[in-house]
């Protein structure tokens, strides 16, 4: 006959792998497919034939000096060469977008598979998040 | 019968032919997103200078030097002239201007403008001088804040061709530096590199 111990140990080891599980996903970010929930909420493709076909993934975010920086990943999920144009929208706390219309569209050629850096710093202090637009050219 | 045919034929052919050259005389106006990619010509545009304005901001802003000097205060800044070290007739002001407008909205410095420095000191002579207004509201004269920073730059470019290919190179230089001590605080460069090629029939 097992002690009610036993079971209670047995159940709190389960818990702590189960919370490992848990951290070693958010930690390490694979390519983000564009369902991700937080893809969705930071992408926003404009061309219904880039729809699928680029994303992004890893995205930081750091405070400097008051301004949000984004620092992420733009990537090609098809094996040929997309002509892309992008620019950032920001978003204050109460989700208002903020100086709007301000950032310009940046062209950029990613080839079959390639994934290029892309870093953006908020207009103003008020800003506490943002979306990447994505659109072809 | 055959001879009124042909006639009405050639008639018919000469309408469609004037109606097709007065449809490609039209022109069209419309709206475009001032953001969006230009690449009308291989001269200096719109994108570039967007291009360059975001890249500046961003760079000075995120400074490691210059965000601990904005974290205290909101320093005063002025912006000398960029000098055009290219071929092309560039309007820079507007460079600066952008680049000053960002910065002064993102809060984290104010500026002095130095090109209205004649009408300010009019206005202030009015004011003090001329009798007219109640020296209770009038603007003292003699304390206007020095600026403490220096903006300065140049955008130069290297342009090469053969019968076939334009190739030009811009390089923007823009530097920070503070008044007092003559140390250049911060400093950026934007390179953009554009190239035109003709098309087959040379259109």
């Amino acid at each position: 006959m097992r002690s009610p111990h036993y079971f209670a140990k047995g159940i709190a080891v389960l818990l702590l792998a189960a919370s490992l599980v848990a951290c070693s996903t958010s930690g390490i970010e694979a390519i983000g497919k564009p369902n991700d929930a937080d893809v969705k909420k930071h992408l926003m493709i404009h061309s219904d034939a880039l729809a699928n076909k680029v994303t992004i993934s890893d995205m930081r975010s750091r405070d400097v000096g008051g301004l949000l920086e984004v620092n992420l990943k733009l990537a090609n999920l098809t094996s040929s060469d997309k002509a892309v144009e992008y620019r950032f929208s920001w978003f204050d706390a109460d989700e208002f977008e903020v100086e709007a219309g301000t950032d310009a569209w940046t062209p950029v050629s990613l080839h079959g598979a390639q994934s290029v850096t892309v870093r953006g710093v908020a207009p103003n202090g008020s800003v506490k998040s943002y979306r990447l637009n994505v659109k072809g050219q | 019968m055959l001879k009124k045919n042909r006639s009405s034929i050639v008639g018919l052919t000469l309408v469609a032919g004037s109606l097709l050259i007065l449809q490609g005389c039209s022109t069209k106006v419309g709206y475009q997103d001032a953001t969006s990619v230009e690449t009308t010509t291989i001269d200096f545009g719109s994108t570039d200078l967007q291009q360059i304005a975001a890249k500046m901001v961003d760079s000075v802003l995120t400074f490691p030097p210059i965000v601990q000097v904005t974290n205290e205060r909101r320093p005063v800044m002025f912006v000398d002239k960029i000098k055009n070290k290219t071929t092309e007739h560039i309007d820079t002001e507007s460079i600066t201007d952008t680049i000053s407008t960002r910065i002064l909205r993102s809060g984290k410095f104010r500026f002095v403008d130095m090109t209205k420095a004649a009408e300010v000191q009019e206005q202030l002579g009015f004011q003090n001088n001329s009798g007219m207004v109640n020296q209770d509201t009038a603007a003292q004269i003699g304390r206007q804040i020095g600026a403490e920073y220096m903006m300065y730059g140049n955008l130069s470019s290297i342009v090469k061709k053969t019968n076939d290919v334009k190739d030009v190179y811009y390089k923007f230089t823009l530097k920070v530096m503070h008044l007092e001590s003559g140390i250049v605080e911060w400093s950026d460069e934007k390179e953009i590199r554009k190239q035109r090629e003709k098309s087959l029939f040379g259109m």
